[in-house]
Parts: structure tokens; C-alpha cells; sequence
């Protein structure tokens, strides 16, 4: 359990680590395009492209801290109406079932970019557009780690009436 | 759900999800689910759902959804709402009603800024409630107050449904910041009336007007005043784009809260929160990564579940759904103002689950059957943000409810019962804008 934790907590820290420079990067890219045009009538030429490639990138490491703190859009009122005992056995399946569509869409992100799109094809700066859009892949695959570990202690509480790590 | 599976199928598969939705599945797992299903009955590759994610990157207003979120959250975190309210009680204390009218022009303003996610009654409640009852408006009316005014606003740009509605429903997002302003107005307007006719009939003393007091909390609000001028001023004078308000509001506050103000440390939290201000919700630390963190956790939430819909809503499209839909409706319903009608409760009844959802789950089905009834897809969308304002404070699910009787410590019942004056003026003004489309349109045509 004490594996599934560091696990946790390090993909937490890689992924804001990302996620923050990513924004950043965005912004500035964003803020530059506005700047250059107002002043001096020029822009970055693959600015905008760029900006909004980059807004996927963001969003998919979002959505996987989102993810990770329970943070998505849900429903769940059943969760809400069940006792403590059966909550985590709820919770359980909701986050193995979201794990599991994760995975059928790694599937199909991973084909999308390997068949679905001209592997020659360069967006801007050499970037190829099947290196960015293999944060699809990537992305839902983060997720159905995350997805999984939250299973494994949605289980774990279940069985021993507490999460993983926390003292009895 | 699909041609190609028998009826018993889709009714077994669509319990199947409901019950898993209601098991507190991630919705985009949800509307995946249903893509990957319809799909693969339909002998499509799944791969194609991934493909229609995949042209989020051709949207241009895409950016705004990040930076205006950012924005919003940034000015959240540091101390700017308190200057706002200072300067608005400054402005407005002296009339009668004044604090009431503070707090709807405070909240809008706000709520617009913060992306009327609810933060709004967790910011700016705990400074306006207690100053509410402390100056005399009946406990009743401030909480009623309260709990509508975390939604108002909702129609002023850089308001966050406005640019995903735009998104979802390909309509202009500058036409649609545009529309919203008369009846955006218009509810400020009502609801302020109100506030002063309270204000009279519970004999709440007026602060007196002081000049002294509006300059000195001019001078604190300085770098926050130019901001709505900014924004509003420059998308409605034309002067820049929706996306461009986007970058210079997320660059302007991030230079007066971070390093004019530094109430948000650009590294490590050692911001006004470590004194432990009273009044506010959150005794979390703000530092800049913090702040950028929480800010895409809910966009990252929102195009996750944009880009799943966005899969399902080619296959409605590509299944002639709304248009079978329509025929379905039209069957029953001919006139365009029944038709208005059903639409509004059926949007108030979804709007009161969750609005991001509702736009994005919703939207694609209603605006191709609205088309053929005639309405104008920008009043539509106002018709629909509207709803979406009033759905948040609609007994017995809305989340404006949830967190005001958190927040302020109240009984569910009571404050459903607070919001119902409130509700009645909002339905009111709903009624109005469905059935006058010149209130949103006139400026746009102008």
C-alpha cells in the first residue's frame, strides 16, 4: 500500500510540475500574441496553433488532478444515501468503471494518433502533430492509473474501514 | 441509444449507466461510455471519438476558457473582493437599501469574474452576510440575497458558461457577451429595487455619503477598478476580441495581485492568508503554483467532459436525433412561444443538476430543434444562461442552496424558503427576456 501511495504522490507532483509550466508557457504565448498585435501589427505565426495545443495539454493534466482529488463532474447522490460501510464499495466500482472507460480510450487515442493522423505532418517548430496529440493517450492513461489507485483504496477502506496509510 | 443493438439492449445498457452515474462516476466517463458504445454498435472505430475531441484545438475561444478561469480564481484568492465590496459600500451605502444593493452589485461583478462556480457565496459571504444582519435587513431576506446573488452575474462577460455555451453551440462569443448585457442589467436593476424596498420597509439607517470614504476606498481598489472597464468596455466598444480579454485580464491580475498587491506569493505562500483573516473561508495558503493548480483542475474537468460530448454529439448530429426530435415535439407543439415555455422548465429542471454538464450535455440536442422553431440561437443562449442562473437557486437541488446552507450554517428548508421572493423576480425577468428576444438582440443588431 505504502508503493501505491509514493506512486500517487509522485505522479501528483510530476503532473503539477507539468501543469504549471504548461500554463505558463501559454500564457506568455497568449499574452505576446495580444501584445506584438496591438504594438506592431506582427504576430507569432504559429502563436495561436501553439496556444491551443497547449490548452489540451493544460486540460489533460487537469483532468487528471481532478482525477486524482475526486474533483470531476458526478451525480453520486447514491453514495450520499448509503451508510459509511457500503460508501466505499460504491465508490469502488464508480472509480473501477471510469478506470476502465479510461483504458478503451487510451485504445483509441493510441490509434487515432498512430493511424488517424499523417505521421509526417509538422505543426510549428519541428513539433510533429502526432507529438502533440499523443497527450490524448498519455492523458487517459494517467487517469486510469489514477482511477485504479483510487479503486485500490476505495477497496482497501472498504475491507479495513480505513484508507491506505492512515493510522487505525 | 443506438440502430445497431435491440431496444432491450439500449434500456439495459442506459440502467446500467444510470445506476454507475449515480454511483458517482466521473460524467465524462459516462458520455465516453455511451460514445464508445453507440460506436461500436454503429460499426464505427472508436477512434473517430477521439478525433472529434481532438478538433477542441480548432476552437479559437478555446484559450479564454483557461484564462479567464485563471483570472477569476487569482482574483479569489487575494483580498480583492473585500475592496470590491469597500468600494461599493462606499459608492452605494448612503442610498436606502444601500449595503443590499452593494451586495448585488458586488456579487455580480464578482461572480462574473470568478466563473459562477459558486465561489461567490464562499468569498464574498462571509464578508456580506454578517454586515447585512448587523445593519438590520431581516435574517430572511439577506439569506434569500445571499443565495441568488452567487449566480448573478452570470451574464456578464468574462462569465465562464457564456464562453462555453459559445463553444458548444458555435455561436459568436462576442455576439453572446453582447446580448447579455440589457438583461444582465436588467436583473441587477429588479434585484436592487428590491433590496431599497426592503431596505425602506425594515428602517434600515443609511450610512451617510462621504467623499473622504469613496476616494480612500478608490485609492485601495485602484488597480481592480480599471479591470471590468478592461474587459466590458473593450469587448462591447469592439476594441479586442473575447480571446485577447482573456490574455490581458489573466496578465493584468496576475501583476496586481502577485506583485503590486502581493497577496499571492509567486513561489511559496507567505501571503494576508497566514494571518488569518476573519470573515474568509479558506485558510489554505495562495502561492502562484497553487493558484494555477486549482484554477485548471476545473478546466481540465471541463474540456475532459467537452471533448467526451463532443464524440456523442457528432453521433447525434450524424443519427438525425434533434432533427427526429423535432418532428417528435413539432407532432405536439406548434407555437413557438409553447415550445419556449416546456424549454425553460425543461432547461430549470437540468440546470439544477449541474450547469457545465447541462450546457455541455444539453446544448447540442436543443439548439438544432430551437433553430427550426424560429428562435435566434444568441437569445437562445441567453434564454439558456438565464435558466442556468435561476436553475442554481432552484429548490430542491440547486448548488447555490447547498452552499449558502453550508456557509451561513442554515437549515435546507429555511433557505428554500428565503429564495422564493428571489425566484419569483428572476422568473419574471426569464419570462420577459423569453418573450421579448429585442432585450438580447437589439444591441447586436445595432
Amino acid at each position: 500500500m505504502k508503493v501505491i501511495g509514493l506512486i500517487d504522490r509522485g505522479l501528483t507532483v510530476l503532473v503539477t510540475s507539468l501543469l504549471v509550466c504548461s500554463f505558463t508557457f501559454m500564457l506568455g504565448l497568449a499574452v505576446a500574441q495580444v501584445l506584438l498585435r496591438e504594438i506592431i501589427h506582427a504576430t507569432i505565426p504559429w502563436g495561436d496553433l501553439a496556444s491551443r495545443h497547449l490548452v489540451i495539454w493544460v486540460g489533460f493534466f487537469g483532468a487528471y488532478l481532478a482525477s486524482q482529488g475526486g474533483r470531476h463532474f458526478h451525480v453520486g447522490f447514491l453514495t450520499r444515501l448509503l451508510g459509511p460501510r457500503s460508501g466505499p464499495w460504491v465508490h469502488a466500482i464508480a472509480d473501477l468503471f471510469a478506470a476502465v472507460i479510461c483504458a478503451f480510450l487510451v485504445a483509441a487515442g493510441w490509434i487515432f494518433v498512430t493511424v488517424g493522423l499523417d505521421p509526417n505532418a509538422v505543426l510549428f517548430l519541428g513539433i510533429r502533430q502526432t507529438t502533440a496529440a499523443m497527450i490524448v493517450p498519455v492523458g487517459f492513461g494517467l487517469m486510469a492509473l489514477q482511477f485504479i489507485i483510487k479503486t485500490i483504496q476505495s477497496l482497501e477502506k472498504a475491507i479495513h474501514g480505513r484508507p491506505p496509510g492512515e493510522p487505525e | 441509444m443506438s440502430p445497431g443493438v435491440t431496444g432491450m439492449e439500449n434500456w439495459i445498457a442506459t440502467a446500467v449507466l444510470a445506476l454507475i452515474a449515480f454511483a458517482g462516476a466521473p460524467l465524462f466517463a459516462i458520455i465516453s461510455a455511451i460514445g464508445l458504445f453507440a460506436f461500436n454498435a454503429a460499426g464505427i472505430d472508436t477512434a473517430a471519438l477521439i478525433a472529434e475531441l481532438y478538433r477542441l484545438v480548432d476552437f479559437p475561444a478555446l484559450i479564454a476558457i483557461p484564462l479567464f478561469t485563471f483570472a477569476g480564481y487569482v482574483l479569489a484568492e487575494s483580498q480583492a473582493p473585500r475592496r470590491l465590496v469597500n468600494l461599493a459600500q462606499a459608492l452605494f451605502g448612503w442610498m436606502p437599501g444601500g449595503f443590499a444593493v452593494v451586495a448585488v452589485f458586488a456579487t455580480a461583478v464578482f461572480t462574473a469574474f470568478s466563473g459562477a462556480s459558486g465561489v461567490t457565496i464562499i468569498a464574498l459571504g462571509g464578508l456580506i452576510f454578517p454586515a447585512l444582519l448587523k445593519q438590520g435587513y431581516p435574517e430572511g431576506f439577506s439569506l434569500g440575497l445571499m443565495t441568488t446573488s452567487g449566480s448573478l452575474g452570470l451574464l456578464f462577460p468574462p462569465s465562464l458558461p457564456i464562453i462555453l455555451y459559445s463553444i458548444v453551440a458555435g455561436v459568436s462569443i462576442d455576439r453572446l457577451f453582447v446580448a447579455g448585457l440589457v438583461p444582465g442589467i436588467l436583473l441587477v436593476v429588479i434585484l436592487s429595487a428590491y433590496s431599497i424596498r426592503m431596505g425602506i420597509s425594515a428602517k434600515v439607517p443609511r450610512i451617510p455619503f462621504k467623499i473622504r470614504d469613496v476616494w480612500s476606498a478608490l485609492k485601495e481598489a485602484a488597480w481592480e477598478v480599471p479591470l471590468p472597464v478592461i474587459v466590458i468596455g473593450g469587448i462591447y466598444g469592439g476594441f479586442i476580441t473575447a480571446t485577447e480579454a482573456a490574455a490581458l485580464t489573466a496578465l493584468y491580475v496576475l501583476v496586481v495581485e502577485v506583485f503590486i498587491h502581493r497577496e499571492i506569493s509567486f513561489f511559496r505562500s507567505h501571503g494576508w492568508r497566514g494571518k488569518a483573516r476573519p470573515g474568509m473561508a479558506e485558510s489554505e495558503p495562495a502561492s502562484l503554483p497553487k493558484v494555477i493548480k486549482e484554477s485548471m483542475v476545473l478546466v481540465g474537468a471541463i474540456l475532459v467532459m467537452l471533448g467526451a460530448a463532443m464524440g456523442v454529439t457528432s453521433y447525434i448530429i450524424d443519427q438525425q436525433i434533434p432533427m427526429k426530435l423535432f418532428a417528435f415535439v413539432s407532432h405536439y407543439v406548434s407555437s413557438k412561444i409553447v415550445f419556449l415555455i416546456i424549454l425553460n422548465l425543461f432547461i430549470l429542471v437540468m440546470n439544477m443538476v449541474e450547469i457545465f454538464s447541462a450546457i455541455i450535455i444539453v446544448v447540442p440536442i436543443i439548439v438544432p430543434v430551437a433553430l427550426q422553431y424560429g428562435v435566434d440561437p444568441v437569445h437562445l443562449g441567453i434564454i439558456f444562461l438565464l435558466n442556468l442562473e435561476i436553475g442554481y437557486m432552484t429548490p430542491p437541488l440547486g448548488l447555490n442552496l447547498f452552499l449558502s446552507s453550508m456557509r451561513f450554517g442554515k437549515p435546507l428548508p429555511t433557505v428554500y424558503r428565503t429564495v422564493l421572493p428571489f425566484f419569483g423576480l428572476l422568473a419574471a425577468v426569464l419570462l420577459l427576456i423569453t418573450y421579448v428576444p429585442e432585450l438580447s438582440l437589439w444591441v447586436v443588431k445595432k
